[in-house]
């Protein structure tokens, strides 16, 4: 019985370790990000981007536009003031509603996000934006969704 | 409901690989890579990417995507169709006269299509917003930023249809269909004389002095697919009705009169039904996909273009207006396409 339950408790740090070792991977990627869109840096922005990507409810299907769009808001001077991380969560059956509550972000989500993936919050002086952001091979994470700036 | 529905689509298109298994004749063509620049790619049926080389075939339900740089030649039989840089360009299947045909669609770009001589087999060509019968051996198709296409002929005749109305082009004519309108008046063109870049960015200065008016366009796009869709969907569900009920006479014969009488039962009454309702199916999936095209490759780009534009003025009147229409857009479509025609490997 001793056996079970210590096994049980080692398999739950083992997990636990895992789930927080992503969760600052994660951080450590979101401070990343910001510090690309406050420089203006809309190329390394893009490298970091995966398509298809989830733009609000759009789904963007080519890379060319996923660097467009960082290339026009960063072009039109868009930085996170007094950026702060306000939260990452781990996706759910229910994460796509963030992006919009639609069948075709519902279907996205299914397709293309893992169970790894992780919507990272962070708020600026005036306003909220929603990063989705998913674990590859060797550790890489990638970019695959943004939301916002939702007013605050 | 939705679950009912979508297990409906799932069978549709079980049904369909069945067909093209072998089963049963299809007429859709496969195109074989012959030439390649660049790294252009492959979308196939489920979203699954893959780069293209030469010798690769390409079928109904597949999506070439070239990016600047990239170029590709594909063949089948006599049929040769160039897809130029930053296009893309899918093969659809739908059904005409009881039979199943390809339609080649370039959803953004430009393409060009050459046939050695006609025999009344080739596909038709279309775009967001327009439809080319062929009639003739030589076109240019382009289609814009904003959901515009235009249409080149450099050899015979081509009909050229939207909105239900229809204008025919000789050699070296072209006219120009602005999404959710019917053809405007021909022009005299050539192909190699007009300048594919500077056309969509005339598209590109017109959908960003006039967004709201552009976006609208789509709406009514969008419309006449929902419409299409609406007319064939009762035509589907009464004969999938009418295949039930064939399906279940079919195993009372079995039950009464053994397998020879219901063989013949299912080969003379059954499959024609079968066909019919498959073709329906078709039919409806290929209006679904055509305004699944709409929303990836100009809806959904104008609101990305839009988006970036106004990123520091979300407030600005315009803007406002613009995602008035094109949120209502994103509601027909959920409600009338994605919902009912639209399976999860379609996004």
């Amino acid at each position: 019985m001793w056996k079970k339950t210590v096994l049980s408790l080692l398999l739950a740090l083992l997990l636990g370790g895992c789930a927080t070792l992503y969760r600052v991977d994660y951080e450590n990627k979101l401070a990343e990000v910001v510090a690309l869109i406050n420089g203006g840096k809309d190329r390394e922005l893009s490298a970091l981007c995966r398509a298809p990507f989830l733009l609000d409810g759009e789904v963007i299907l080519l890379a060319k536009d996923v660097q467009a769009f960082w290339a026009g808001i960063l072009g039109r001077g868009f930085r996170i003031e007094d950026p702060s991380l306000v939260t990452v969560r781990f996706v759910d059956g229910n994460s796509f509603r963030r992006f919009a509550d639609a069948r075709e972000v519902d279907f996205y989500f299914k397709n293309y996000v893992s169970p790894r993936a992780s919507i990272g919050i962070m708020e600026g002086r005036a306003f909220r934006l929603y990063f989705l952001l998913d674990r590859y091979s060797w550790g890489r994470i990638k970019i695959i969704g943004f939301k916002g700036p939702e007013a605050l | 409901m939705n679950a009912l529905r979508h297990r409906n689509i799932r069978q549709g298109l079980a049904a369909l690989v069945f067909l093209a298994s072998g089963a049963l004749p299809l007429y859709g063509l496969e195109y074989a890579v012959t030439y390649t620049e660049g790294s252009p790619y492959r979308r196939g049926k489920a979203g699954q990417e893959v780069d293209l080389q030469i010798g690769d075939v390409v079928k109904a339900g597949d999506t070439v995507i070239t990016e600047s740089g990239d170029y590709v030649e594909l063949e089948s039989g006599s049929i040769t169709v160039r897809v130029n840089k930053n296009t893309v360009f899918t093969i659809y299947e739908f059904e005409k006269g009881g039979r199943t045909q390809d339609a080649l669609g370039c959803a953004l770009g430009s393409l060009r299509f050459k046939v050695k001589s006609i025999t009344g087999q080739e596909p038709s060509l279309k775009t967001n917003t327009a439809v080319c019968g062929l009639r003739g051996t030589e076109l240019t198709l382009f289609a814009g930023e904003d959901g515009s296409s235009l249409v080149v002929v450099a050899d015979g005749l081509v009909e050229v249809s939207a909105r239900g109305e229809s204008v025919e082009l000789a050699a070296g004519e072209g006219v120009e269909v602005a999404a959710g309108q019917a053809p405007g008046a021909k022009f005299q063109a050539l192909a190699r004389e007009i300048d594919f870049a500077k056309w969509n960015e005339g598209r590109l200065e017109s959908l960003l002095r006039d967004p709201v008016q552009a976006a609208l366009r789509v709406e009514t796009q969008m419309k006449d697919f929902a419409v299409e869709i609406g007319k064939i969907n009762p035509l589907y569900l009464e004969s999938k009705a009418a295949l039930d009920r064939e399906r279940e006479q079919e195993r009372l014969i079995k039950e009464k009169q053994g397998p020879e009488a219901m063989q013949k039962y299912h080969s003379e009454t059954v499959v024609p039904v079968m066909l019919k309702t498959l073709n329906l199916f078709l039919n409806l999936r290929y209006y679904a996909l055509s305004a699944l095209s709409l929303r990836r490759y100009v809806s959904g780009r104008m609101y990305l273009m839009l988006k970036s534009r106004y990123i520091l003025d979300p407030g600005n009147p315009v803007y406002k207006e613009f995602l008035a229409v094109h949120n209502r857009t994103l509601e027909l479509f959920e409600r009338e396409v994605v919902e009912r025609f639209l399976v999860q490997a379609d996004i």
